[in-house]
């Protein structure tokens, strides 16, 4: 292929060196087009194995393959293609601090062909940091995107920011759901108190703190007890189940029956909303509910006798899997590709929507909506893994100008393009990862936020960053985390204000890995939107002021049923761009999370939420699917 | 036009589908499971077309070409062993192992002894790498027995197709506004069907010769043709150079296409009455050789618009799709020739 392309082309492929993140749909497609393309010097990294459902477009991995590394296969199947080229597979995650930033300067281009952000946040920072060119980019059905990343030339990928995660208030999911999301969000965090790592955050009892119900608890709740919290003093969830041995029967009664019990007498909440059935264990109806014929086993919704039936048979196998863990405080992972705790999800959801006349769905949409399937093939994949070759080749010649992000649609646009390039964007100024010195500001209580949760869920889990270092800028040097293991442990369990953490404080937070520096100010607030932990503003000019933030005593609850469902669209102003034509939609979640450690589990009371962009926005068009790179 | 039986798909079908079911649906699946498709021409384009149709699901593949394999080529079906043998032959098992359940066929034949009987017995016929006239052939036999017909081409960092398919229905889905999903439990489960809609619609193609022979110039309005018009000037001359010198353009001769190139382009603007320039002659620099990345996009819109005529479902391209990578990277559709 190289003497058919003009002048010098050919040799700088060769001369190439080339960092492929991810052997998954689209990178099984592009290392293919590498090797085709005269690429020979390629490393391809994955830290994920093969799985059944991969096949349909992963086609350098066949079913004797399920279970290996997707890394090492896919470069055994590309070998096979040109066995001249020199390919190394690593079985690993990107993120691991072996891949430092003169790991990424070897590179000529790095390519990401990954599927959730946190990957992609983090390979964005090592290429800001290494100054290599970074090709960005991302599939969802019929829908792709492609961009480039260039330090100095064009935006990165933190300079817009994305849609917060779906997150739904306490009280919708503990109190008043009125979708199938809210009851499945149940289940998942129902399958953690019982076998998971437990989370407060995701208590599944009646949530007596309910602002809409203030004031009101009814006659049961006069004869319990009430700690500062507003919850009904008990044991865990944990503990009560194991008094019973995890008695099917005894935890339907409670969650399904006794517990809507009580919601019902907190009459204020049903004054507009249709009140709950408590359902009773050995009155479920065995009647089938909607299409039987034709459909995959898994389409069929059960009836309610099946729902009990199979909520009582995965917990009693889920609990036999807990009780032969090892290790002190070991616990289950829920997973979607494991029965039992993909039949748990479905079986309490679906009790649970019946006793808020919600539908039913059936297991396989469950898992779905649980796992957060974004449905893929093969087609889209290919188009897109083209795409980012020819990319590659201006990036070779130098020939920015000509770079562009490209856009795979559905069907043809306005301006009849199914394939639609645009010119890639400035940087923003303001960008909290690669503008001169990133700031944001953190709302949060500094009172109630600890040290560990401000690394876990606001550091690391919203800004992306992998071994911080946060020191106060307090004239003092006050040390609160340390990236060397074991320095700071003392302070993880202290609150912010335990450190003189005001409302107005800087933190300077250094991440030596990424390279990263970042100012922080603190904007203390007693309560968030929605009960949230914190929240997250890009552009200070965002910032409400304080005063219109609080206000006497609790906000009413913003939950009721007019949650969004997740297809609202954005309504922010837009510069229309001829070519501009995604379909941007808040909210949904397309994030496959990494199987590593289980602080990427999020809980439903916080959301990383960036102020708008005060530059463009996307208009939201027609229909479904989204690609957020 | 497909039939779309009572087929029940399997478990295992139901878990390596998973993905693409929860996409467009049990129902498409289903008709891609009982359609027969003609590959015609296995180069670059070929093979990405028969990966992403074998990979969908469909009954059976017909490989069709009588040519050998090279060294070099876009088609990484073959392994580098098999260059020398019929590129068919030499593909087959890599194709068949991208699926077990499509019933791969491989047919060594140069099409043009194939006839009237041997394309009635597909749903879809596909070709690549043809003389126009033989394509004009094959799609009068397809017209007569009702069977979509598709012929593409990627030429350096070009590519296109053209689709015919002829009278096509298909169903589209429209959003509506959701009503408050508060039913109860036992009642009908129509209440979140009614957050999309389903309609129907009709679609008219006409034959290939009709659209390669029409004069896009006066046929289009003005925005259009300008938009195509250097698509449309590059997919005639390089048709007809293959027409013509029986060969596509070569890096061994590159000049001297480049040259002939020209002149056919000066032919084709001259029987159009185009008085200015649409292409000059350094766009001919990038149409040697069949870049896998050229292959790898023409390929993928190709083999999901047979998927989408295969399933009736959304709207088909109709009639043209061009795209250009080495100039302005847009993928963009026309219907020439009504």
């Amino acid at each position: 292929m190289a003497d058919a392309a003009p002048s010098n082309l050919g040799d700088l492929i060769k001369k190439s060196k080339i960092l492929l993140v991810g052997a998954g749909g689209i990178g099984c497609e592009l290392l293919k087009n590498l090797v085709l393309s005269s690429f020979n010097d390629i490393l391809v990294i994955d830290l994920d194995t093969i799985d059944v459902s991969n096949l349909n477009r992963q086609f350098l991995f066949q079913k004797e393959h399920v279970g290996k590394s997707k890394a090492v296969v896919a470069r055994e199947s590309a070998l096979g293609f040109n066995p001249d080229v020199t390919i190394i597979a690593k079985h690993d995650s990107v993120m691991s601090s072996e891949y430092n930033v003169n790991f990424f300067k070897q590179f000529t281009i790095v390519m990401n062909a990954l599927d959730n952000r946190a990957a992609r946040s983090h390979v964005n920072r090592m290429c800001l940091a290494a100054n290599v060119p970074l090709i960005e980019s991302g599939t969802a059905g019929y829908l792709g995107q492609v961009t480039v990343i260039k330090k100095g030339l064009s935006e990165c990928y933190d300079c817009n920011p994305k849609a917060g995660q779906k997150s739904f208030p306490g009280c919708t999911i503990r109190n008043t759901p009125s979708e199938p999301i809210h009851c499945i969000v149940w289940a998942k965090h129902l399958f953690n108190q019982l076998f998971g790592e437990a989370d407060p955050d995701e208590d599944v009892s009646p949530d007596t703190a309910d602002p809409e119900a203030a004031g009101d608890a009814g006659s049961v709740a006069l004869e319990s007890k009430s700690d500062d919290a507003g919850n009904v003093t008990r044991t865990s969830t944990r503990a009560w189940a194991q008094q019973s041995e995890y008695d099917p029967s005894k935890l339907f009664g409670k969650f399904f029956c006794d517990d809507i019990k009580y919601l019902l007498s907190m009459d204020k909440l049903w004054a507009k909303r249709t009140p709950p059935n408590p359902l009773s264990w050995d009155q479920l109806s065995d009647e089938p509910f909607g299409n039987q014929e034709g459909i995959i086993k898994d389409q069929r919704v059960w009836s309610l006798s099946e729902c009990a039936e199979v909520m009582a048979a995965s917990v009693k196998t889920l609990y036999q899997q807990f009780k032969d863990l090892k290790g002190e405080g070991s616990f289950l992972v829920w997973d979607k590709d494991d029965e039992a705790s993909m039949d748990f999800v479905t079986a309490c959801a679906n009790l649970r929507a019946c006793v808020f006349s919600i539908p039913r769905k059936s297991r396989f949409d469950v898992k779905a909506m649980a796992g957060n399937i974004i449905p893929a093939i093969a087609t889209t994949n290919a188009v897109i893994a083209g795409l980012i070759v020819f990319e590659a080749f201006k990036i070779l010649e130098d020939k920015w100008e000509d770079c562009r992000h490209v856009y795979l649609n559905s069907k043809p646009n306005a301006l009849n393009k199914v394939i639609a390039p645009s010119s890639l964007d400035s940087a923003n100024p303001k960008c909290y990862v690669c503008s001169h010195q990133p700031e944001v500001t953190v709302l949060l209580n500094v009172t109630q936020m600890t040290v560990q949760s401000f690394e876990e869920k606001v550091l690391r889990g919203a800004l992306h960053m992998i071994s911080p270092d946060v020191m106060v800028d307090d004239g003092k040097g006050t040390v609160l985390i340390s990236s060397e293991e074991g320095e700071t442990t003392e302070n993880m369990t202290k609150l912010l204000s335990d450190f003189n953490v005001s409302d107005g404080s800087r933190l300077r937070c250094e991440d030596f890995h990424q390279e990263y520096d970042l100012n922080i100010t603190i904007a203390h607030r007693d309560q968030l939107e929605d009960n949230r932990e914190f929240s997250i503003i890009a552009d200070p000019a965002q910032l409400q002021p304080k005063a219109a933030m609080e206000s006497s005593g609790p906000q009413p609850s913003t939950s009721s049923s007019s949650v969004p469902s997740s297809s609202t669209p954005i309504t922010e102003s837009v510069d229309m761009d001829d070519d501009l034509d995604v379909v941007f939609q808040k909210g949904v979640e397309n994030d496959q999370s990494p199987q590593e450690s289980s602080n990427r589990k999020r809980s439903i009371a916080d959301q990383a939420e960036t102020g708008s962009a005060s530059k463009k926005a996307r208009l939201s068009q027609t229909e479904s699917d989204i690609i957020e790179l | 036009m497909v039939a779309k039986e009572e087929i029940t798909i399997s478990e295992a079908e139901a878990a390596l589908y998973d993905r693409q079911i929860r996409l467009w649906g049990l129902e498409a699946q289903k008709r891609l499971r009982a359609a027969r498709v003609l590959l015609i021409g296995l180069g670059g384009l070929g093979a990405e077309i028969a990966k992403n149709l074998t990979l969908s699901g469909i009954k059976s593949l017909t490989l069709l070409d009588h040519n050998v394999a090279v060294a070099n080529s876009a088609n990484f079906l073959v392994p580098r062993e098999l260059v020398g043998k019929n590129v068919v032959e030499a593909s087959l098992e890599r194709v068949q192992r991208l699926n077990p359940m499509v019933e791969v066929v491989a047919d060594q034949e140069n099409v043009s002894t194939k006839n009237e009987d041997f394309f009635s017995g597909f749903d879809v016929v596909c070709a690549t790498r043809l003389a126009v006239e033989e394509s004009f052939r094959i799609n009068s036999i397809c017209r007569k027995h009702s069977i979509p017909f598709y012929s593409g081409d990627v030429f350096g960092f070009t590519g296109f197709f053209f689709v015919d398919l002829l009278e096509h229905e298909y169903a589209e889905e429209v959003n509506v506004a959701a009503p408050a999903a508060n039913d109860a439990c036992s009642l009908k489960t129509k209440a979140d069907q009614s957050e999309t809609k389903t309609i129907k619609h009709i679609l008219n193609y006409i034959p290939l010769q009709a659209a390669f022979e029409a004069d896009a110039a006066a046929q289009l309005n003005k925005r259009s043709w300008q938009r195509i018009k250097s698509h449309f000037i590059m997919m005639k001359s390089l048709l007809m150079f293959r027409s013509q010198m029986k060969r596509d353009p070569e890096v061994a001769n590159r000049q001297s296409d480049i040259a002939k190139l020209c002149e056919i382009r000066d032919h084709i603007q001259h029987e159009m009455k185009l008085d200015n320039q649409i292409i000059d002659s350094g766009a001919y620099e990038v149409v040697f050789g069949e870049l896998s990345p050229g292959a790898a996009v023409v390929g993928g819109v190709l083999a999901q618009e047979i998927i989408k005529a295969v399933s009736h479902k959304d709207a088909p391209i109709r009639n043209h799709f061009f795209f250009n990578g080495a100039t302005d990277f847009n993928g963009v559709v026309e219907a020439i020739g009504f």
